[in-house]
């Protein structure tokens, strides 16, 4: 219930189906959780994938999320769209797993995402790849927090300010994070032999 | 997960590239979309960036598509965690029942020679609690009654109840609640602790709204017509 003292209050996200099943698991409703699995969990497990680089730890921590999420349904508003709720615990999730890992191995993941920089010359990656796999390629070569702007508003179509709730940044912060992700996309580009003409 | 410094100072033109990725994915607020078009038409260098960032979106797709689901044997075993997880307590929507509990567990706590004091003190309080719900419920046999905010609190057309949320209501449950009767709370709560709610009923059909709302015990305490 918030923005309650103004016209028209009721939450935009509160009718959708996702919203309708939260609902449902918070009043201890545990097939809503199937069914709230069946339609998310895609979206949700390739997100992790993603930044855990890691299928396994990321199955483990998309269950994880959706225990938290019945252990706390009662607590969703439909302040935000469910999907950005939903993405933000499996966010804070998947840092906390990060965190873990680097104290347990010293493996820093955003050093591993730059030694596979340099893995492959800029020959073999324009040999053995066109211009959209190239793309793709160094996408996966981002540090998992340029990784995830980029994921967060093109696959999973979030807003400036979901990204924000997902984040746990300020808006102006997600804007320049993902002006530096891109630039970052494109010298990696321009390494692999690919110009883009910016920045 | 840092990758480097967020830097803050950006040019115009960094500003309106920053953006180009929610502009390819229709998600920019109505007055960020018309900024950056009226930008990128009078800068049609900039303007060809758009299809960089098509070309990042496709790139995007194509690497989260590429990834398979997760195993088969994943929803079982979070049906089964869940089997054995209880749910956290949910959090209660704040109501005016919860805080007469909080004096009540307050006048337990004192001695006797303080609890004589409160005492009086709770017998004022309790006989203003009574005198305003006796002052609702005589006016909701007529034409309504104005909450403790007024009339200020009255927004746009329509017809409207005043509402008791029940003190062990979840907000989900209110969610569902207002969904289920088509219903939006406009305004609260009062000082009293009632919420505005907007129905969605002609005249006509007024009683029967009312009728619908009120059946919802697991969320309504106490339900009225609402004046103007």
């Amino acid at each position: 219930m918030n923005d309650i003292n103004h016209p028209g209050a009721l939450p935009a996200h509160s009718t959708s189906p996702e919203a309708i099943l939260i609902a449902a698991i918070a009043k201890g409703d545990a097939t809503a959780v199937k069914r709230l699995y069946a339609a998310t969990h895609v979206r949700l497990y390739r997100y992790l994938v993603r930044q855990l680089r890691n299928e396994a730890v990321a199955e483990e921590v998309m269950n994880e999320t959706y225990l938290a999420i019945w252990q706390n349904a009662g607590r969703y508003e439909a302040r935000s769209a469910p999907m950005t709720w939903i993405l933000s615990i499996a966010h804070n999730k998947a840092i906390s797993t990060l965190r873990k890992r680097r104290e347990t191995t010293g493996i820093d993941d955003e050093a591993t995402g730059q030694i596979a920089d340099e893995d492959d010359t800029p020959d073999v990656v324009t040999q053995k790849l066109d211009k959209a796999q190239a793309i793709r390629a160094c996408i996966e070569k981002l540090g998992a927090d340029h990784k995830a702007v980029l994921d967060l508003v093109y696959y999973q179509e979030r807003s400036v300010s979901e990204v924000a709730e997902i984040l746990a940044i300020p808006e102006a912060t997600v804007k320049t994070r993902m002006f530096y992700a891109r630039k970052k996309l494109s010298e990696l580009l321009a390494a692999a032999g690919v110009d883009r003409g910016w920045p | 997960m840092t990758t480097q410094p967020d830097k803050t100072v950006m040019s115009k033109q960094d500003e309106i590239e920053a953006l180009l990725p929610w502009l390819v994915t229709g998600k920019l607020s109505r007055t960020e979309a018309a900024e950056v078009s009226r930008y990128l038409e009078a800068h049609p260098d900039t303007a060809a960036h758009v299809a960089l960032a098509r070309e990042e979106q496709d790139a995007a797709i194509a690497g989260n598509q590429a990834i398979k689901g997760p195993s088969a044997a994943a929803l079982d075993r979070l049906m089964a965690e869940i089997t054995a997880t209880p749910q956290a307590r949910s959090i209660s929507v704040p109501s005016p029942a919860s805080v007469w509990e909080k004096i009540a567990g307050f006048l337990t706590s004192l001695s006797p020679t303080s609890l004589g004091i409160a005492g009086a003190t709770a017998a004022v309080l309790l006989a203003l609690q009574a005198v305003t719900i006796g002052t609702l419920m005589t006016r909701d046999t007529g034409a309504g009654y104005e909450t403790a905010s007024g009339p200020s609190a009255t927004a746009g057309d329509g017809l409207e109840a005043l509402v008791l949320i029940q003190p062990g209501a979840t907000a989900a449950a209110v969610t569902v609640a207002l969904r289920d009767l088509k219903s939006t709370i406009v305004s609260g709560p009062t000082a009293d602790g009632y919420y505005r709610l907007r129905l969605a009923a002609d005249k006509a059909d007024l009683d029967a709204a009312l009728a619908r709302v009120k059946a919802r015990t697991d969320v309504f305490v106490m339900v009225s017509k609402a004046s103007r």
